[in-house]
């Protein structure tokens, strides 16, 4: 790996670090400065991971989805990059306390773990735009999942303050507990096709590369489970109206076996083929 | 009363099947959504515990075929029966959503509704009603009017097919599960390594089954070898395969990985590869006359202007001609060739030789020389007449996701009265998903009214 690599790579950790922390010292001083502070510092973070994509695409001549490391830098680019689309869009600041951080989490993720960054050539199956969509497609509906997680945490922690009817900063500073469930559902809502892409992508790759749609692979097996899980919560929403604690205990679930889904299999799982 | 009951309730009344006979409650049982969220749960367990097997280190197999199981194929037909008559049983009220929204609604009703506000305004009633009509349909809403007693109902909803895409998703799963039965019913799959120059007879291969013999054919590999990116790792595995039918070449195909030769439904893929000793045969006919062509361990090739096939069946590092079938050792001291003669179907001749020697008969003579590494290719077969039918599946279920989840129905209701110059109007709106959707669209509406 560069240095220019590593530069840029590290700049990006070290901003998503920092913005964590804003967030949440926004979060807890209500300081717009602080706020705004963070919002930039985010920006700054994104453009220095795109960069690093960028450059690693440039000199492995292939999408940057051939290791853990690349993976993870570009799943917290998705999730980053959802994020500052929704504080435009929604504009509530508070929400990067609980997101960034699940974006740092995963960009770190690959020093936590001691996991190579060196670049890798791709194996002779991997080399398909379907599986390229896949991945792409993949970075999407997780960061909506991400967001759609910390959005349920954030829920916990404003409905338990509620209920103490805590007169403290933090309950007067979270947007009502209705407006979090409600906002973690749309996520959910809008992660789920992309998620059903993300499946069927990969069964098309796998038709081409193993000549089998579906081979109970237990990456396969754990994104099937994934994907019921969340068909569990739109249905329990839609016909039991499970909302508030219930909808946000399965948001959190699902992101758990998302989690499971990309680090579990590859790290915990007794399989055979785990491609990263 | 019931309809705005259906109104309040989101249109879902599952229990709604409370019949006594048998076949209702079977019925009942089956449209369950409780039965449905169980399922999944159950399902999810169980492939759960499917990855936690081990798999045979050697082998790769697992000790236990969950996925392949009865109860576990049980489950997800229980699925797809569940959603099936889950549908099947909404389709009445999916219709009635897609027809007219119910217009004549009550002010008691829409103060239930969770988007409701009062307004009241000086400005006469048939201008106020003029002005929501234009925001509605601007927000594109369809908009209805009804003129009842003294006050003036405006009903509008947009979204309407919304409705039809949890249906649409739902026969989807049917339709894919359909075809992943057909494809395991009606095709096959296999497996052969096959060094340069042979030909694989593909009805001969094991586990070959609802394949007729009209459709036989026969793969001939022609070559195979791999490439190595810019480090030395291999960055792709190649054959060609030529397509030969009643002796005749069909077509040829230059397959990689990722990119597999179909012919008469049935699939190669290249799977793997390995190293394989060639060597060059030479032929010399009577005049003299002589003709080269590689030939590869496990491999066969024709003399030319005969009907003879040599078969190099064996390779011999270190040739013992007292315990020929074992070598001496790993190390080449003394190469040796087994090979085979075939006149038709018909072994004429088998003995070992060693390099560079003439073996004699009839026509001519043969030899074998310059020993170098080559490749088998390893290629998976596969006849999966599902296919198409899943890739249809995938296709409606996407469709259908985007409906339902992106295409919402909303619905908005006004009451218009007038009286001593004071116009009041009560609005109410009403959606089941997207709720902050449906609060947007309402608001503009109202504040179209201030305006
Ligand atoms: C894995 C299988 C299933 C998939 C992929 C699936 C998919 C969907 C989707 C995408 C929706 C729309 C959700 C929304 O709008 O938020 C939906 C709604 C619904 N599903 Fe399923 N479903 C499945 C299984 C079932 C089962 C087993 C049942 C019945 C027991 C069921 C009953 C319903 C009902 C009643 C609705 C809501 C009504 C409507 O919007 O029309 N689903 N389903």
């Amino acid at each position: 790996m560069s240095n220019n690599e590593y530069l840029l790579f590290y700049t990006a950790v070290a901003c998503y670090a920092g913005a964590s922390i804003l967030y949440l010292g926004y979060l807890l001083s209500r300081n717009s400065l602080l706020g705004d502070i963070a919002t930039g510092v985010t920006i700054v973070g994104l453009i220095a991971n795109t960069a690093t994509l960028g450059l690693r695409m440039y000199i492995a001549g292939h999408a940057p989805f051939s290791n853990m490391y690349e993976y993870s830098t570009s799943f917290a680019w998705g999730i980053i990059l959802i994020y500052l689309f929704a504080e435009f869009k929604y504009k509530y600041k508070v929400m990067g306390a609980f997101v960034v951080p699940v974006g740092l989490l995963l960009i770190a993720s690959t020093d936590m773990l001691g996991i190579s960054k060196e670049t890798r050539p791709l194996m002779p199956d991997l080399q398909s735009n379907w599986l390229t969509a896949h991945v792409v497609v993949a970075i999407f509906a997780y960061g909506a999942y991400a967001f759609s997680f910390g959005l349920a945490i954030m829920y916990f922690i404003k409905d338990s303050l509620v209920k103490s009817r805590s007169r403290g900063i933090l309950n007067e500073h979270l947007p009502s507990a209705e407006l979090l469930d409600e906002l973690s559902y749309r996520f959910i809502v809008f992660a789920f096709p992309l998620m059903s892409l993300v499946i069927i992508t990969g069964a098309i790759w796998a038709e081409f590369a193993w000549g089998r749609y579906w081979s109970w692979d237990p990456k396969e097996t754990w994104s099937l489970i994934t994907w019921l899980v969340y068909s569990a919560y739109l249905h329990a929403r839609l016909t039991y109206g499970w909302k508030g604690h219930k909808a946000a205990a399965l948001a959190i679930i699902g992101f758990a076996t998302v989690l499971f889904t990309y680090f579990g299999v590859n790290m915990v799982l007794p399989g055979l083929h785990s491609y990263a | 009363m019931t309809r705005e009951k259906d109104d309040l309730e989101l249109d879902i009344d599952l229990e709604e099947n409370t019949g006594k006979d048998i076949v209702a409650e079977v019925w009942k049982f089956f449209s369950s959504m409780k039965l449905g969220l169980f399922l999944l749960l159950i399902i999810s367990v169980a492939s759960i515990a499917g990855t936690l097997m081990k798999p045979d280190p050697q082998t790769g197999e697992l000790p236990y075929n969950l996925y392949g199981s009865y109860w576990y194929r049980g489950l997800l037909g229980l699925l797809c029966l569940n959603l099936l008559v889950c549908s099947l049983n909404r389709w009445k009220l999916i219709t009635k959503a897609m027809g007219e929204p119910r217009i004549v609604v009550s002010e008691n009703f829409l103060k239930k509704l969770k988007n409701y506000t009062l307004v009241k305004d000086k400005t006469d009633a048939s201008t106020l009603e003029e002005v929501l009509k234009e925001s509605l349909a601007a927000k594109g809403y369809r908009v209805f009017i009804e003129e009842k007693n003294d006050k003036t109902i405006i009903a509008a909803d947009k979204g309407r097919f919304g409705v039809l895409g949890s249906f649409i998703t739902h026969i989807s799963f049917v339709i894919i599960t359909l075809g992943t039965i057909y494809g395991n019913i009606g095709g096959f799959e296999t497996y052969f390594n096959a060094a340069q120059g042979q030909v694989v007879d593909i009805i001969s291969l094991p586990d070959v089954q609802n394949f007729s013999p009209e459709d036989n054919f026969q793969i001939r590999i022609d070559k195979a070898w791999q490439e190595y990116g810019a480090n030395g790792q291999v960055s792709d595995y190649f054959s060609e395969l030529t397509v030969m039918q009643n002796g005749q070449e069909v077509k040829s195909k230059k397959i990689e990985v990722n990119d597999p030769l179909v012919h008469n439904g049935v699939k190669f893929y290249q799977s793997s590869m390995g190293p394989v000793v060639e060597a060059t045969m030479k032929y010399t006919d009577k005049e003299g006359k002589e003709t080269s062509q590689v030939i590869a361990e496990g491999g066969a090739v024709n003399i030319p202007g005969t009907d003879l096939t040599v078969v190099f069946s064996r390779f011999n590092p270190d040739y013992d001609p007292n315990n020929p079938m074992q070598p001496r050792s790993n190390q080449p001291n003394n190469p040796a060739v087994l090979y085979e003669l075939h006149r038709g179907q018909v072994m004429v001749d088998r003995n070992f030789t060693i390099l560079e020697k003439d073996v004699k008969f009839e026509q001519g003579s043969i030899s074998f020389g310059n020993l170098q590494q080559g490749y088998f290719t390893g290629l998976s077969v596969r006849k999966d007449p599902g296919v198409p039918i899943v890739w249809l599946g995938c296709g409606i279920m996407i469709l259908g996701m985007l409906i339902s989840l992106f295409w919402q129905h909303r619905k908005i209701w006004a009451i218009v009265t007038e009286s001593k110059g004071l116009t009041t109007i009560e609005m109410g709106g009403i959606t089941e998903k997207n709720k902050l959707g449906l609060e947007n669209d309402f608001n503009a509406v109202v504040d179209s009214l201030k305006a």
